[in-house]
């Protein structure tokens, strides 16, 4: 006898199958049963409820079992989700450095709650880059700039390139220094060159990489500016204010709010304050900050302008003074005794933008406070194109403006600035 | 012989193909002779869309949505639904809020958006427009005049006097004069956009009776909706979309498009074409039939 499972003789299971297939699925009639049994009184109960899959049922309780029962060798990260114990319902508005202002410049203008008083750097700034000249400056920026574009000896894998026009493309793979990099060398260089020429003003000042603020601000919901200056020159006299106070409106954004575009996030430390500004040199005198292309990106995608950023330059200018008066004279400081002023150079090794800002009050633009001043030049290109041209290195349409503001930037506030 | 877990045992219950996956493992044996156990049941190629899946975040985003190519294929079986589609170049999907509504209050202010930027959606015909309101960012269908710094009405009242609209403000069907082009109609209140979606598409807006609008669509059929259904002003943008070619069979595969075979000859038209009396007005109520429900009996033995 053959023990193995029973072969049908006559096979009309493929007949069943096919009925099977066919007549499972039904939709259920609707029938009166239901009325007549509630005008009864007779309750009705789901029988779905007393149906269960018995080995299904039990191998869940099994693997529940053995998931309660496993000590594991690591305590798992808490899931960033509303059961994390940093989870607030009532969202912080994050202004980061990847972030730009959707509406640009007359946005930032409004949160920082500044004025433009007239197009340009103050007049005193046009007196100090008239005064001031480096012997030969032109011909060591033009050196900087070939040396931090073209020289340096780090190739990486650069972003790929995007034709629009022809999406099927692809580009051969560039390599060459990466943005981040590439700025850092040509503004510390710049730096170095003025310290180095000007002497012992230097030792006034202290140069600090990589400083990373938290501002909290509270402007009808729980804002934090969490930016990074990416250079930062520390002096120990403080910047003299430009003009003691202005007059003027702030740009009409409705029906936008100034807040738009900033990330929500629900996990953060309430009014956590980070600034590493302390001691002797507790000024911020001149920030740099770099415009890395692979960082600073719109939400949704598309070129950032060049009104966002100037936009971002007035942001980060204003987080940083807010965060120095706050060092300066305490946490919950809301009327300053004087003016906090501090000058900002935005790059993206190309392009250059100047800009100075003035703190009079901390105070947001629903109250009635001092406003605050922002100067600014436009972008100033340093240089046309700055490739290898058949393997020999060319700077095209070299602009000698550009060191110049960043030579009087420098300058101002030291002891051998000019008297009038 | 029989053994004893091999009787046919009927069940009846909702089907639920997690389950019949556990049960068939664990009765590996049984199946194994059995003819055609690998039917499978495919869904309908109208039941959703086969060239993409998106992957929907939770919250409301204006970041662009990464998406996973199907090529036709059912995500839940693997097996192919639709053919001709495969292969193409990525685009980023640009969530569309289909809903806009505003204050229902005869008093109350409109809701006022401004439109930021217009930009190409690659998943979509129509161009996109970037809104902005409050702290809230939100795409909308773009309208063939919408420029950067156009400020948007919408309203859901319905006054006793039709309005007076411009292009791309919304309002409800009620408030509208006969005659106006309007898109992004919804098909019952508060659900959303669901007709003229597409770019350079339009409805006219044919009468009123009672306390329904009567509208026709781009294919001429007659809708009779709520007069609460919000529609916007005007027509979709990329207007000349129907008028562009393709251009080459390499462009097509680009679009996500695989070849197809066959020469294909346009009808000449040479014995007349067939009158067909107009499609009767189609009428959506509010009032959706209820659906019963549907159960899939199982016999464990066979399936």
């Amino acid at each position: 006898m053959k023990i193995t499972q029973v072969l049908y003789k006559q096979n009309i299971g493929r007949l069943i199958k096919w009925q099977w297939r066919v007549q499972r699925k039904k939709t259920l009639i609707e029938t009166n049963a239901e009325k007549v049994l509630a005008s009864r009184g007779v309750s009705i109960i789901d029988a779905k409820q007393f149906l269960h899959e018995p080995l299904f049922e039990a191998q869940k309780q099994d693997v529940q079992e053995i998931f309660n029962n496993i000590v594991g060798p690591i305590k798992l990260e808490p899931k960033l989700n509303n059961t994390h114990p940093l989870w607030s319902d009532d969202p912080c508005l994050v202004y980061g450095d990847h972030n730009v202002l959707v509406h640009g410049l007359e946005q930032a203008k409004v949160f920082t709650n500044a004025i433009e008083p007239e197009p340009g750097l103050p007049k005193y700034f046009k007196e100090l880059y008239e005064a001031y000249r480096l012997p030969n400056q032109d011909e060591h920026i033009q050196r900087i700039i070939i040396a931090s574009i073209l020289y340096d000896a780090v190739q990486e894998k650069l972003p790929i390139r995007k034709d629009p026009k022809r999406p099927a493309w692809k580009f051969p793979r560039d390599y060459g220094i990466p943005d981040k990099r590439r700025n850092n060398l040509i503004i510390s260089r710049m730096l170095q060159l003025c310290e180095s020429s000007v002497g012992n003003m230097s030792s006034n000042k202290l140069i600090a990489k990589d400083v990373f603020f938290k501002v909290p601000l509270q402007r009808n919901a729980n804002v934090s500016l969490n930016l990074r200056a990416d250079l930062l020159l520390l002096s120990e006299n403080s910047l003299a204010p430009f003009m003691d106070d202005i007059q003027g409106d702030l740009p009409d954004l409705t029906p936008l709010d100034y807040k738009i575009s900033l990330d929500e996030i629900n996990i953060y430390h309430k009014d956590e304050f980070v600034s590493p500004i302390s001691g002797k040199f507790n000024n911020v005198h001149t920030a740099f900050i770099h415009y890395n292309e692979t960082e600073v990106k719109n939400l949704y995608e598309t070129p950032v302008l060049q009104t966002q950023i100037m936009g971002r330059s007035l942001m980060k200018c204003y987080a940083f003074a807010v965060a120095n008066a706050k060092s300066k004279y305490g946490e919950n400081v809301k009327e300053l005794p004087e003016p906090i002023t501090l000058q900002c150079v935005h790059t993206n090794s190309q392009w250059f933008h100047f800009s100075v800002f003035q703190l009079n009050s901390l105070a947001g633009p629903e109250e009635d406070g001092m406003k605050n001043i922002y100067w600014q030049t436009p972008l100033l290109n340093a240089y046309k194109n700055c490739v290898f041209d058949e393997g020999v290195p060319v700077l095209e349409d070299y602009n000698p403006e550009v060191f110049k503001h960043f030579l009087s930037f420098y300058m101002n506030g030291t002891e051998y600035e000019i008297k009038l | 012989m029989s053994v004893s877990f091999l009787a046919p045992s009927l069940r009846f219950s909702v089907f639920d193909p997690t389950k019949l996956k556990t049960i068939q493992s664990a009765l590996f044996n049984v199946v194994r002779h059995k003819w055609n156990f690998t039917h499978m049941e495919l869904p309908s190629p109208k039941s959703r869309n086969f060239r993409r899946e998106i992957e929907w975040p939770e919250k409301y985003t204006v970041k662009p949505l990464n998406n996973k190519h199907l090529a036709g294929r059912d995500p839940a079986t693997g097996r192919v639904v639709v053919k001709g589609l495969g292969g193409g170049i990525k685009q980023k999907y640009h969530w569309v809020d289909l809903k806009r509504f505003g204050p229902t209050g005869e008093h109350d202010a409109p809701r006022i958006d401004r439109v930021l930027e217009i930009m190409d959606c690659g998943c979509r015909t129509a161009k996109v427009a970037l809104v902005g309101c409050g702290t809230s960012l939100k795409y909308i269908i773009a309208t063939v005049n919408m420029k950067p710094g156009d400020m948007l009405v919408t309203s859901s009242y319905i006054p006793r006097i039709p309005v007076n609209p411009n292009e791309g403000d919304a309002y409800p069907l009620g408030a509208l004069s006969k005659g106006t082009k309007v898109h992004c109609i919804e098909k019952m209140p508060g659900e959303g956009a669901h007709y003229v979606m597409t770019a350079g598409s339009t409805a006219t807006i044919l009468r009123q009776v009672d306390d329904r609008v009567i509208i026709q669509l781009p294919s001429k059929l007659q809708v009779s909706l709520s007069k609460h259904c919000m529609a916007s002003i005007g027509q979709i943008s990329n207007a000349n979309h129907f008028k562009e070619h393709i251009g080459s069979p390499n462009r097509n595969r680009e679009l996500g498009n695989r070849p197809r075979s066959g020469l294909w000859q346009r009808k000449t038209g040479r014995f007349g074409r067939k009158i067909r009396p107009p499609p009767p007005l189609k009428i959506i109520t509010e009032l959706a039939p209820k659906k019963m429900e549907k159960v899939t009996l199982e016999l464990s033995a066979l399936f």
